[in-house]
């Protein structure tokens, strides 16, 4: 299994590259990932096209604190507690390969995907077009992703960190 | 290797404590007469020779262990040891029955290997005999015999196979299929079929690649002539500008600044992009939400100390840590808690995850506003202004072209027109020239995916390659390993057969049996059966001439040997089995001494020893007291060893 995203994922997201904003088709899906998570959004994949088998260099030191995000989003979703220990266990079990890479399982590639495509649909239905310029979008971007995590119901019961 | 049976010592068990002591002189002689009355425990000890010699005895249930419990004993101990020589060096186990915790455990004592050792230890040129395949073949009951001629059962071909090991023929075919799986276990095509397809896909991919290859040629071509175009353009037209000196300079700085504005652009953009790579300054809440994973983690006690694989590996064990033994109960109950917990790696991961939160979260010095905020509106001025300069920049150059004159102003629109052609074209060569992240498709503009792309398919087509000619390699062992089995058992037999008649004609002078030929089991000449006596020979001689092929030698230990047979044919068998092998230990009772006696005396001479043994009890008084001084004695056992006490020794309830 891999990261896979929407067909539409790159061409939403191309005019960006003009700017030199992107090097990595990843940023795309990741940016998607994290509105996801924010909303809480995830819609099924249908089809997609493969983007990658393993988290690319720039995000290898992340890696595990995106699992950890997508740990919490699902047992929020499966109605799970982090306070009971057979819960985690069982979250953890269900999406990770039992090698410790911390690499995600077949489900875990699927759940994350899903975010990713939800984060997606998010954007292309909230952002006025295609992002052209970086400042611009970024700005937009990271304001509504804060502002998302600030109104959800899960994100908002954590105690804020400003870093 | 020559292995040589010295003799054994019991206590507490259900056979009388003895010490039996094969050896005459220090030295094994070719024949080991154990005269033991029924009742004695001929069953008992011949079962502990054998557990001794294999190591079973760990694998014994607490029924087996129990079984051999003394009975009304309250001993909660036992002990059984087996004294052997193999190549003329002591070799000893020794079996400790706990039967409060219903185990036996084991001790090997082989000078060779460093003294006593825990366990199951024999040394490995022995152990590659004593196995459940090879050891009943020379501890045995009179049964084994007849099997071996019995066509329904293959235990002829059996001995032969455990003797001359061929199934290492098998372990060699084992040990390269599965490799050959390993090699193959993340390819998705075995075959010739599949290398097939990714041969085409590499022609494809191939040729994909030339051809944009040489569309970059040409583009880049293009993009360098209207580069040319432009510059000369920007030339011509620049001459035709004309600045006054305020302009001028003010234009100069303009250039600069918007020089400086776009550096400075792409490298906040940058910055905030590796701000936005790392989660947790996306969102306050997002940190905090890592905050409270790693603090739940720490409140349910994550990672614990005890793996799944603890319980997995315990399972395997036949003792717990308590030193308890695990049995099938116990085994599924230990498998069914290692499913509370996971696995090694998941807690590794989870520690892992602790880390980078602390690292990351906690150990983060706090903000007061975020990290992200500030940079993108430090971006968001710097695109302002670089727009307001380019602007300016524009409105002088764009005054400059009006006052100029009509032929600057077609130069003018010529270049807008070149300076499009070349974005399409850098557009172009952009696409050709990224880097993308994704596996591409065979239709890619991508040179380095496309490269990349192609050279996954040619790795792949060597490791199908690869793993097709290993496939061969594979099949290639198989049917040589086959066929060696074949071969080597065809040869075997005719040469096991011809040794056995060579041997038969010498022990049965004067009878004309011969073994006609040896497939599953043996098959005699010119017979359809075999009378009991010739049935005896032929076994025996088929097992002796095995066990002492080559340079292995090992003793032939059989119960009752001459127990149902006439005294014709006792006198022939005692006469034989001296002459075929060098050393012979039979458990007999008093009834099978006639005739097979005085046979195997008038073969072996005076390289016999003659022991008694028997269990104490009320019943016996008279013959204990009868005893000679050189009597071994025990709490409930007695053995002699002597001739004429072994000739005299009547037990009137025995039985053949």
């Amino acid at each position: 299994m891999s990261f896979f995203r929407s067909q539409e994922m790159d061409g939403w997201f191309s005019h960006l590259h003009k700017d030199n904003a992107f090097e990595f088709q990843f940023d795309h899906y990741y940016m998607c990932l994290m509105i996801g998570f924010a909303a809480l959004r995830d819609d099924p994949l249908q089809g997609g096209s493969e983007l990658i088998r393993h988290f690319p260099g720039p995000y290898a030191a992340a890696s595990k604190l995106i699992v950890g995000l997508l740990l919490i989003a699902e047992t929020k979703k499966l109605g799970k507690q982090l306070s009971n220990k057979r819960d985690v266990e069982f979250i953890v079990q269900q999406y990770l390969e039992s090698s410790g890479s911390g690499a995600l399982n077949d489900v875990g590639f699927d759940r994350i995907n899903n975010y990713a495509n939800g984060g997606f649909k998010y954007l292309a239905e909230e952002y006025d077009d295609k992002p052209y310029h970086a400042d611009t979008f970024f700005g937009w971007y990271t304001e509504r992703l804060r502002k998302l995590a600030a109104e959800s119901p899960l994100w908002s019961s954590q105690k804020a960190i400003m870093l | 290797m020559k292995l040589t049976l010295l003799g054994w010592e019991s206590t507490g068990l259900r056979c009388p404590d003895l010490a039996i002591d094969l050896t005459k002189d220090g030295i094994a002689p070719r024949v080991s007469l154990v005269q033991m009355p029924n009742g004695t425990g001929k069953t008992t000890t011949l079962d502990l020779i054998k557990a001794s010699l294999t190591g079973r005895a760990m694998d014994w249930s607490s029924d087996d262990v129990r079984r051999l419990r003394r009975p009304g004993s309250a001993n909660d101990s036992g002990k059984f040891v087996l004294r052997l020589l193999a190549d003329n060096d002591p070799l000893t186990f020794e079996l400790s029955f706990d039967f409060l915790e219903e185990k036996v455990t084991y001790r090997t004592s082989w000078r060779a290997s460093g003294g006593i050792k825990d366990g199951w230890e024999p040394p490995l040129e022995v152990k590659r005999f004593l196995n459940d395949r090879f050891v009943p073949l020379f501890i045995f009951n009179g049964e084994l015999a007849q099997d071996l001629l019995d066509g329904r059962q293959a235990k002829a071909l059996e001995a032969i196979d455990a003797l001359c090991q061929l199934e290492h023929l098998d372990s060699i075919v084992t040990v390269a299929l599965e490799d050959w799986q390993q090699a193959t276990r993340n390819q998705g095509a075995r075959t010739a079929s599949g290398l097939a397809g990714w041969k085409s896909r590499e022609e494809k991919l191939d040729a994909r690649l030339k051809k944009v290859q040489d569309l970059r040629q040409k583009l880049t071509s293009e993009l360098s002539s209207e580069e040319a175009r432009i510059s000369e353009l920007q030339i011509e037209l620049n001459d035709r500008l004309k600045y006054d000196h305020t302009t001028q300079k003010r234009k100069e700085e303009i250039e600069t600044k918007i020089h400086s504005h776009e550096i400075a652009l792409v490298e906040k953009t940058r910055g905030i992009l590796q701000l936005i790579r790392q989660p947790q300054f996306l969102s306050p809440h997002f940190a905090g939400g890592l905050a409270m994973l790693k603090d739940q983690f720490d409140r349910v006690r994550l990672p614990e100390r005890t793996s799944r694989q603890f319980f997995v590996e315990l399972a395997d064990e036949s003792q717990c840590v308590c030193g308890r033994p695990i049995g099938e109960t116990e085994r599924q109950a230990i498998l069914g808690q290692a499913n509370n917990y996971l696995a090694n790696e998941l807690y590794s991961f989870i520690n892992s995850l602790k880390g980078d939160i602390s690292q990351s979260v906690l150990d983060e010095p706090q903000a007061v506003s975020s990290r992200i905020g500030a940079m993108v509106a430090e971006q968001k001025l710097i695109r302002r202004e670089l727009s307001q300069f380019r602007t300016e920049l524009e409105q002088i150059r764009a005054e400059s072209i009006t006052d100029a004159g009509v032929a600057a102003q077609k130069l003018a629109i010529e270049l807008k027109a070149c300076e499009a052609k070349r974005d399409e074209l850098s557009d172009m060569l952009a696409k050709i020239d990224e880097h993308p992240d994704s596996d591409v498709s065979d239709d890619s503009w991508s040179i380095r995916g496309l490269q990349r792309e192609l050279a996954r398919v040619r790795d792949m087509i060597a490791q199908i390659t690869g793993t097709v000619e290993l496939k061969a390699k594979l099949d290639t062992i198989q049917v040589i390993a086959k066929r060696t089995k074949e071969i080597a058992r065809e040869r075997l037999r005719g040469a096991i057969r011809d040794d056995c008649n060579k041997t038969l004609e010498k022990v049965l002078s004067g009878d004309p049996i011969r073994i006609e030929k040896i497939g599953n089991s043996l098959s005699l000449r010119d017979q359809d059966g075999a009378s009991v006596g010739q049935t005896l020979a032929v076994g025996y001689t088929f097992l002796t001439t095995l066990l002492n092929r080559g340079a292995h030698k090992f003793p032939l230990v059989v119960d009752s040997p001459a127990g149902s047979l006439d005294d014709g044919v006792r006198t022939r068998v005692g006469r034989m089995i001296p002459a075929l092998c060098d050393q012979f230990v039979a458990f007999t009772i008093s009834t099978e001494r006639g005739y097979f006696l005085p046979a195997l005396e008038e073969v072996a001479g005076d390289s016999i020893v003659y022991l008694t043994a028997f269990r104490t009890t009320k019943g016996m008084q008279a013959v204990i007291d009868s005893l000679p001084a050189s009597a071994g004695r025990s709490v409930d056992g007695a053995v002699v060893s002597n001739r004429e006490y072994f000739l005299k020794f009547e037990m009137p309830q025995e039985q053949e």
